[in-house]
């Protein structure tokens, strides 16, 4: 059984869910916070009740999901949205000795 | 709302075999001598900026040779039109003419139709002409499924006063020409003023005004236009990231746009800089009012309308990615958008720039929501523990003057306290 579920989203997001937390949540939020459902339980772990290419164009980019699950479920899934440009812009700072407020605690956390 | 230069709005007219004067856009005073000795005779200097009536403001220059054109040119890109620096000019042959027009095709949302005006009274102060001699000037709206016609725009230029049959030629030709234009690249308006006859007998565009509509720009990537053209300058870094979110994903409409990228105007005005983001015109000015009378300065402009809680994410990410901020200030007018997806989108982006925090900022931040799904918006924010940071204040249904004070309080205490 794989220990990870991915599938790309409509705005380009990756949908990662760490199945290793999902065994011990038994909230199962996933299933009910997403608005088109794509995600239902097999074998007491979360799966995608459509095939990988069809979650790609069903998947509106709410975040009902990842919100949902790090609130009242374990913790296991994230949709990464690359921003390599904004990334770059804030290395170029942070190696020009500038600050930047937004993340200046903890840096930017697409790390 | 795009609009293009002089020059770009020449090539698409010319790529549609209309008239246009030889011409070069040049960035330098050397360039400018070297294209009109190229052209020979008379040439003609524009600045080009986004604004109309350089005429009637004396920055259009008629000159002859490249010694004259290069002085000419050295004052024009020391001017400032309309408080836009000039940075190119479109050096151009003069073309005499016996009779000058005025023709375009724009969205007319009275009759919801493409409509089409000529009016034999072109050049400057044609509105001033027109409602002096309203027979002067003739519209038609087009019916978009059929198109315009040759022989209805050849109709319309017949109805102006003294219009000759070669004119009702020439210029219908010009009509048609400016509607394929206009459905080809998604505009809003296309318009030549003047269109002239010239002494050869050819119809010839002098000038041309062409808008696009917002959602048409990532259609039109062939154009490589920026939307931040329109503050007249070249985009900045973080504008062109942001721009990137729409080009990846263009549901919805997404703008942002810098209004003091790097903090010198703030620092003169003696303003604390901050983010902002919001949505609406109306609400983004009232907000930016009061803010700005108790001493702030919103050194960014945004404007979303409904697109995915993703984006709202990237775009908080971005607004508060500029370095200089000291606070940052999210408003609403009485939205009908979902503002749910705007809450979770932008707790997304916090808990991602302070995960050591669970998503509490080091800087002042207000929230207000009102609109669709306001309430849940707030509660969203209250249960990931985001209200519970003494730097947060979270608004509902509240004025803009009422948020700009909340931040006040906020941002006070804030410098009071341990910072």
């Amino acid at each position: 059984m794989p220990d990870k579920l991915q599938a790309e989203t409509q705005g380009k997001g990756i949908i990662i869910i760490d199945l290793d937390r999902c065994k011990g949540c038994s909230s199962k939020v996933c299933v009910g916070s997403c608005p088109v459902n794509l995600i239902k339980i097999e074998e007491g772990i979360p799966a995608f009740s459509k095939p990988i290419d069809e979650v790609k164009h069903l998947c509106m980019d709410c975040l009902a999901c990842e919100l949902e699950c790090s609130f009242q479920g374990a913790g296991a899934l994230k949709i990464v949205y690359e921003m390599p440009q904004l990334r770059k812009y804030l290395r170029e700072l942070e190696e020009g000795g500038i600050k930047v407020r937004g993340g200046e605690a903890d840096g930017d956390s697409d790390k | 709302m795009v609009r293009l230069y002089e020059y770009q709005g020449k090539r698409l007219l010319s790529g549609e075999g209309v008239g246009t004067p030889r011409g070069e856009v040049c960035r330098s005073a050397r360039e400018a001598g070297d294209a009109a000795e190229k052209l020979g005779g008379k040439v003609v200097l524009k600045p080009q900026v986004l604004a109309g009536r350089r005429g009637k403001l004396g920055v259009i220059r008629f000159v002859e040779g490249s010694e004259e054109a290069e002085k000419a040119a050295t004052e024009l890109f020391e001017t400032k039109v309309y408080g836009f620096p000039v940075r190119e000019l479109l050096v151009e042959e003069y073309v005499s003419f016996r009779r000058s027009f005025y023709a375009s095709v724009f969205s007319y949302q009275g009759e919801r139709k493409p409509m089409c005006i000529v009016s034999s009274a072109g050049g400057i102060d044609i509105e001033e002409i027109v409602s002096r001699h309203p027979q002067q000037l003739v519209k038609q709206p087009i019916n978009i499924l059929e198109g315009l016609r040759g022989y209805q725009a050849r109709n319309l230029v017949r109805k102006l006063p003294e219009a000759s049959s070669r004119e009702i030629v020439l210029i219908g030709g010009v009509l048609e020409r400016l509607y394929k234009v206009y459905r080809k690249y998604d505009c809003k308006l296309v318009e030549v003023n003047p269109l002239i006859i010239s002494e050869e007998g050819k119809a010839v565009a002098l000038d041309a005004r062409i808008e696009l509509d917002d959602d048409a720009v990532p259609r039109h990537p062939e154009l490589g236009l920026r939307v931040t053209e329109e503050a007249g300058r070249p985009e900045t870094k973080l504008e062109s990231i942001a721009r990137t979110i729409d080009m990846e994903d263009p549901r919805g409409i997404l703008h942002f746009v810098q209004a003091d990228p790097d903090g010198s105007y703030s620092k003169r005005l003696n303003l604390v800089p901050i983010g902002f983001y919001s949505t609406g015109t109306g609400s983004t000015l009232t907000a930016m009012d009061e803010l700005v009378r108790r001493g702030y300065m919103p050194v960014n402009t945004t404007d979303t309308a409904l697109v995915p809680a993703s984006k709202i994410y990237k775009l908080t990410k971005v607004i508060l990615s500029q370095p200089h901020i000291q606070g940052y200030v999210f408003v609403t007018p009485h939205s009908s958008q979902q503002l749910l997806l705007y809450a979770r989108g932008m707790v997304k982006a916090l808990k991602e720039l302070y995960p050591k925090t669970g998503g509490k900022p080091n800087i002042p931040m207000v929230f207000c929501f009102r609109g669709g799904w306001d309430r849940e918006a707030v509660e969203l924010l209250r249960k990931h523990g985001i209200m519970e940071s003494p730097l947060v204040k979270v608004l509902w249904r509240a004025t803009e003057a009422e948020t700009a004070e909340a931040f006040h309080e906020l941002y006070k205490r804030w410098r009071q306290g341990a910072r």
